[in-house]
């Protein structure tokens, strides 16, 4: 079965990439660049050391708004879990604010931050800060009251609640927010650099675009997609990982 | 004091206000890129005028990228979600799909459909039919199996098995995905009015940013910001409703 299955999954990827290449002979050159122009200069551009300030850039602020969103958002999140007059007061404030489309606040973030790498970083921030924050509140809140009460019972300190009971019970929910959060803060560097920016994978695609390159818009899409999968497995990995545990 | 949490909530809001009035009026900031709360109450009152045509021509789009995405998103969802081997196969893709920054995609759709409304309105139906397509098979995959077992052996046709047992138990994550789906429907409506510049709230946005109106541009991002949470409250009220109703 599982064989079947893969075989079909190749069967489509086969058939995506046929359709693809005899497409491209159809149509005008500046509207699809065939596989067999882009797999070739897909190597030639990754290579070439003029590719690699602009890969640096945007893993720099992936990686930068990943870590201040994941760390805010737990230190937050464990805050508003466990005191429960301000997750009444704020927690309604931060699902609302998750409810306005993201892109909204680009524009300001550009005007205050300028075209550079700061504005993609505070974007990507917020993208990735909103699920993270969600779900360390509702990792935190579903932990069965009993579980801490029996510790506390038996004369555990309040530190040792936190990391004993609380901290692996609440786990899974909160890993699964941290992961969705990493590929908000992929989308939300790679738009933000394609709605205007200096360097970066996402200006890339935005110029080549411009610019009528369609072969090399092809392969800086295909490298943006093959980070994001990546990125998805790695983070993927890791929920299925603690829900073992 | 029965409310305390509100309390906090208005504490909250007027102690940030207050903070940031002193700020730019103390000149810790340039007003060119920060303005007072002041200036921004005074541009909210008198809007930008070409907001409200920019904020209908962005919603009629919404709506309609909205309609198309979400009808093909819960069809193909119910679908991929009740055939095992459809899903076994397909889901991969579809999730792939939704994982990778559906933004790249923009300028491939710009060169076929050109700059307008027929590319905005294809990214967008991209953007919404990905999200409702995996809540809804969510929704269809936690379905018991036995229920379906039950009304197979009662003799359900395989229509009815769709009409009588799947839709109605899956109707919360559906509703559910509808709401996700207008939501990232105007997301995808106004990244591309941001990025193909022609018209639209978005567009408008960008280009406040870019003559360095600040303090309209803040009248209209919280415009949108409220219309997108006024949005979201009434859906979700909605659908609270339809569900108690059953």
């Amino acid at each position: 079965m599982r064989i079947r299955i893969f075989t079909y999954q190749l069967l489509i990827l086969g058939f995506i990439i046929v359709l693809w290449e005899f497409s491209s002979k159809v149509v005008p050159k500046i509207f699809l660049a065939p596989p067999t122009n882009v797999f070739p200069l897909l190597l030639s551009i990754w290579f070439d050391p003029d590719t690699y300030p602009h890969l640096f850039t945007t893993g720099f602020e992936i990686i930068l708004s990943f870590g201040l969103a994941t760390a805010s958002g737990l230190l937050l999140g464990f805050a508003l879990g466990t005191w429960r007059l301000l997750r009444n007061a704020y927690e309604p404030i931060l699902l609302a604010f998750y409810a306005v489309p993201s892109v909204v606040w680009y524009p300001l973030l550009l005007l205050f931050l300028g075209l550079d790498v700061a504005s993609k970083i505070a974007f990507a921030f917020i993208l990735s800060f909103f699920p993270i924050i969600l779900t360390t509140i509702q990792g935190v809140t579903q932990v069965d009251k009993v579980l801490v009460k029996a510790a506390y019972s038996m004369g555990a300190s309040k530190l040792t609640v936190f990391y004993k009971v609380v901290l692996p019970a609440s786990l899974p929910i909160i890993l699964s927010g941290i992961s969705t959060g990493l590929a908000l803060c992929v989308t939300g560097v790679i738009v933000g650099e394609m709605l205007g920016g200096i360097r970066g994978l996402g200006v890339l695609i935005a110029s080549a675009a411009t610019l009528f390159e369609t072969a090399h818009y092809f392969v800086y899409t295909i490298t943006v997609i093959l980070i994001a999968l990546l990125v998805n497995y790695v983070s993927k990995l890791f929920e299925h990982l603690s829900w073992r545990s | 004091m029965r409310k305390p949490h509100l309390l906090i909530q208005a504490a909250t809001f007027v102690v940030g206000i207050a903070l940031w009035e002193t700020v730019v009026s103390e000149g810790y900031v340039d007003p060119l890129f920060l303005p007072a709360p002041t200036k921004i109450f005074f541009s909210l009152i008198s809007l930008y005028p070409a907001t409200f045509a920019a904020l209908y021509d962005t919603l009629l789009k919404t709506l309609v990228s909205f309609s198309i995405g979400s009808i093909a998103g819960v069809a193909i969802g119910i679908v991929v979600g009740s055939r095992s081997l459809l899903h076994d196969v397909l889901y991969p893709y579809i999730f792939g799909l939704y994982s990778i920054p559906r933004m790249v995609f923009l300028p491939l759709i710009v060169l076929f459909l050109g700059i307008g409304f027929n590319s905005t309105i294809f990214y967008a139906v991209l953007h919404t039919f990905l999200p409702v397509i995996i809540v809804v098979v969510g929704g269809v995959k936690n379905i018991d199996r036995r229920q379906i077992l039950y009304a197979i052996s009662l003799g359900a046709t395989g229509r009815q098995i769709y009409s009588k047992v799947i839709i109605p138990a899956a109707l919360p994550s559906i509703l559910a995905a509808l709401r996700l789906g207008i939501i990232f429907s105007l997301l995808g409506i106004l990244i591309a009015e941001m990025y193909l510049s022609i018209s639209g709230v978005g567009f408008l946005m960008q280009k406040l940013s870019f003559a360095f109106r600040s303090a309209d541009l803040f009248a209209v991002t919280i415009v949108v910001a409220l219309l997108a949470i006024v949005i979201s409250a009434v859906l979700g009220e909605v659908s609270k409703k339809i569900e108690e109703r059953r």
